[in-house]
């Protein structure tokens, strides 16, 4: 028997949508919204780092091919008939696509009219999937140029690089894409392996956002998703030392000025997601009091030709991971090191400011107010919240929630100096004179 | 949703959208002038510049924390161009009123700091701060030697360069080095003066407010008396005779090639919508023709894109390939043209782009950017047409005309960025 239809609401931000857990288990939310568009997202808890799993039953942990989940959403899209599923989109004008993170892979639609058709199409081919060896063979030569385009991007191999240094032994270190070669080593037989372990209903979100019908799209989930009887599935525990492996690393790449991301990892990953996300609302407003271009670091560091525009930071918390990064371009990164940690000692030292706080939390509010602007936005989030929280307006609640005590504790236990690590991507070295950039 | 444009001051348009929709209103306010050799690294300068501190904000640190005052009131600036224009943008995204305790607050902040910005700079003796203008300077010569960082976008600006030499369109949007380094806060502050005296200004509104208390915010700013110069339109030119090759070294992994074609169907012209049509069964979606078969079919590429700049006149496709797969994906890009020409296009292939384009101008009134560029590229071609009467023209579009668009481009450079060791 079928959960009931949770109406969830927020009258802080006059929001509601509905949720429902199907007989499968799968997770159906519902937003209804009046815009010209509407959007349809599903996706399932598994992303690069689940490389290596058994299933219940078997002795020995199986380590996959790096690349096989980004490899898995590509072919997915191929159907037994022999008809892609853009092609079946294309009849109906919807806008698809599809992408695969550290811990999920999903794939969406956004469409104005003809939303239930395209709909059953993204139902169908996420639920049927078609493997051949033929098909396997052809997309190695286009993901192999996806791979080699990602390795001529600076900003892609700094982020890499971060990870390498932050982090030891997590799988986090793979390229989500794989390599040449280990995309080579994919079969069919072994997508086959990770779509039955981890395309379950148990473990998937369907979320979509619109001027909809949500008995309709519940009605759809459950034609395409019936109950059926799911294998456990032991993804490898990861056992990641809490040290990071190094405090730098530099490699040279053709830019014109120096590259940098730092990072401070942080070893206490909560398992609770709601706990994840108290300590993601505490940091953004923590890092907004820091670093934000409101601030005394952004604005020194600036005016001394130090930093730019092109500066950024946030922290992102998962399930396995968590850490805190900051990046942008400047011709001494080690000074801009240097500053960072000199920006913390202070705080710490000297403590923080309530009214800086105030001010902060005031901005980081205003941001959950943004992300119910657009369909695709309200849709993703609301993704994630169901596979990862309590749901969507969860975050904003929290957020209203944290004290200046709160965000003292973080800056106390979060920014400890022993888990700051820093990537650097270098200019090119020049033969003789030639300008410095 | 209808749009609106209103003659705010001499010189001054606003275009106007009344919308409930989105939880924040949208403001920009864009001056347009030609785009040349000898003003376009000043006209670039001058967002930069202004963005460091006014009057009563007189530095980047109290600008900004009177926009987290704000509720993180977000204020940019942009340079860019749409053909042989320059146009230097400035961008303003506020929290509607109603989602704060304070009514007005933030619908008065949002105007008060663009009068702030634009018409209350920090100004001394005739000059911008010279620790300001000195330390923009650099960022901007930063910014342009940064574009190679980007190989993909690169390999189109270079091909672009090399295919438009002596032309206006040759010039960056940001300038040239040489020129950067001459300029002071006194050129600086002459050259504002002129921008804010004499180009022409194109502001667009998309929000809650209504149009009375938006135009009387903006007439306060730009009520003024301004002798307003007249901007040249973009200049077309035809391919040469012979193709112009070029081919780079970079130390890339990937070989990006990037073809540019000649493409005289412009922005205004009747036959625009058969163009766009033809654009659309070439490339820019997964049913194009050249991802169904430079990708899908022979497996040469993740990206090949098609990028249509109508207000010129050009068109570049571009991809990254395998360095030894550089004549087989320029062969293939040509025989899907050829392909084109011979009017081997199906009837699914047109009624999915219909199908496209019918979405497509949906998803424009759900994204204000999306809508501020459709408009603005319409009035810079002195159309006032609306989306649905711009996509009744499309979805008429047939099969002879999109052959007919195909025949008239023209291959005008090969470009290819190529690695050390191929």
């Amino acid at each position: 028997m079928s959960g009931e239809v949770i109406r969830k609401e927020s009258k802080r931000l006059r929001e509601y949508y509905y949720e429902k857990t199907l007989d499968s288990g799968l997770i159906v939310c519902v937003f209804p919204k009046k815009l010209s568009t509407s959007y349809a997202i599903i996706g399932t808890r598994y992303g690069s780092i689940d490389n290596a799993f058994k299933t219940e039953g078997e002795a020995e942990f199986t380590a996959y091919p790096e690349g096989i989940a980004h490899f898995l959403e590509h072919k997915l899209f191929e159907n037994e008939d022999g008809v892609d599923a853009f092609e079946r989109y294309a009849r109906f004008g919807a806008n698809a696509n599809a992408f695969t993170t550290f811990d999920k892979t999903a794939y969406l639609f956004s469409a104005a009219d003809s939303f239930y058709e395209s709909l059953e199409v993204l139902l169908d081919f996420v639920s049927h999937p078609f493997f051949n060896a033929e098909k396997v063979n052809k997309e190695q030569g286009i993901i192999s140029q996806e791979i080699r385009m990602g390795e001529d991007n600076p900003h892609r191999r700094l982020f890499s690089e971060l990870m390498k240094i932050m982090y030891q032994s997590h799988p986090i270190r793979m390229d989500i894409a794989g390599t040449v070669e280990s995309i080579s080593r994919i079969t069919p037989e072994v997508l086959y392996a990770c779509y039955n372990a981890f395309y379950r209903p148990s473990n998937m979100v369907l979320s979509v956002c619109g001027d909809l019908d949500e008995t309709r799209v519940f009605e759809m989930a459950e034609r395409f998703f019936p109950p059926r009887e799911e294998k456990k599935v032991i993804t490898a525990p990861i056992e990641e030392p809490r040290a990071v492996l190094k405090q730098k690393t530099e490699c040279r790449m053709d830019v014109a000025k120096p590259l940098f991301n730092i990072g401070v990892k942080n070893p206490d990953v909560e398992d609770d997601p709601l706990e994840r996300m108290r300590t993601c609302a505490g940091m953004s407003i923590l890092s907004d009091m820091l670093f934000s271009k409101s601030g005394h670091f952004y604005n020194s560091l600036y005016e001394k030709g130090l930093l730019s525009n092109s500066f950024d930071y946030g922290y992102a918390a998962r399930r396995s991971f968590a850490f805190f990064d900051m990046s942008g371009e400047s011709r001494d990164p080690d000074a801009v090191y240097e500053a960072f940690a000199a920006c913390i000692e202070e705080a710490k030292t000297n403590g923080l400011s309530r009214e800086d706080f105030e001010i902060n939390k005031r901005v980081t509010y205003a941001s959950t107010i943004r992300q119910f602007e657009s369909t695709e936005d309200i849709a993703v989030e609301m993704m994630e919240a169901a596979m990862d929280g309590d749901g969507l307006f969860a975050y904003s609640d929290i957020v209203q929630s944290v004290s200046f005590e709160d965000v003292e504790r973080l800056l106390h236990e979060r920014f400890l100096k022993e888990y700051f690590c820093m990537s650097v991507i270098l200019p090119q070295q020049t033969d003789g004179e030639g300008e410095s950039a | 949703m209808l749009a609106e444009r209103i003659a705010i001051g001499d010189g001054v348009t606003l275009c106007y959208i009344h919308t409930e929709k989105f939880k924040t209103n949208h403001m920009s306010i864009n001056f347009i002038d030609e785009l040349s050799e000898e003003r376009a690294s000043e006209n670039a300068l001058i967002p930069a510049v202004l963005m460091r501190g006014s009057e009563t904000y007189p530095s980047m640190a109290l600008l900004n924390r009177r926009l987290d005052y704000l509720y993180d009131g977000g204020v940019g600036s942009r340079v860019y161009k749409k053909g042989e224009r320059q146009i230097m943008a400035f961008q303003f995204s506020f929290l509607d009123d109603s989602f704060v305790e304070e009514t007005s607050l933030l619908f008065d902040g949002m105007f008060e700091m663009a009068e702030e910005i634009l018409f209350h700079p920090l100004v001394k003796d005739g000059a911008f701060d010279a620790d300001f203008t000195e330390s923009e300077k650099q960022n901007q010569i930063d910014a342009i030697r940064s574009k190679r960082n980007n190989k993909n976008s690169y390999a189109v600006l270079r091909c672009r360069e090399a295919m438009c030499e002596g032309e206006a369109y040759a010039v960056s949007e940001l300038g040239s080095e040489e020129k950067i380094r001459r300029c002071d806060g006194a050129l600086l502050y002459q050259r504002y003066r002129e921008m804010i005296d004499t180009c022409p200004a194109v502001i667009f509104y998309i929000g809650h407010a209504d149009k009375q208390s938006v135009c009387d915010k903006l007439s306060a700013m730009f009520g003024g008396k301004r002798s307003v110069k007249a901007i040249p339109d973009s200049v077309y030119k035809d391919a040469p005779s012979q193709v112009k090759t070029v081919e780079e070294t970079m130390a890339v992994g990937q070989g990006k090639l990037t073809l540019g074609f000649r493409a005289p169907t412009l922005m205004g012209s009747d036959n625009a919508a058969a163009y766009s049509v033809f654009c659309d069964i070439f490339g820019n979606t997964p049913n194009g023709k050249l991802f169904m078969n430079v990708r899908e079919k022979l497996s040469l590429c993740y990206y090949c894109s098609l990028l249509s700049e109508m207000n010129k006149g050009i068109l570049f496709i571009t991809c990254g390939i395998n360095f030894a797969d550089k004549d087989k994906a320029k062969d293939e890009i040509l025989r899907q043209l050829e392909a084109i020409r011979r009017g081997e296009i199906s009837e699914e292939e047109m009624e999915a782009t219909r199908q496209a384009l019918k979405s497509g101008y949906k998803e424009l009134e759900d994204s204000p950017a999306s809508l501020e560029n459709w408009y603005f590229n319409r009035i810079l071609a002195g159309l006032d047409t609306t989306p649905e009467q711009s996509l009744e023209k499309l979805l008429a579009v047939d099969v002879n005309q999109v052959v007919e668009e195909a025949k008239k481009i023209a291959l005008d450079t090969v470009y290819f960025l190529k690695g050390e060791e191929a």
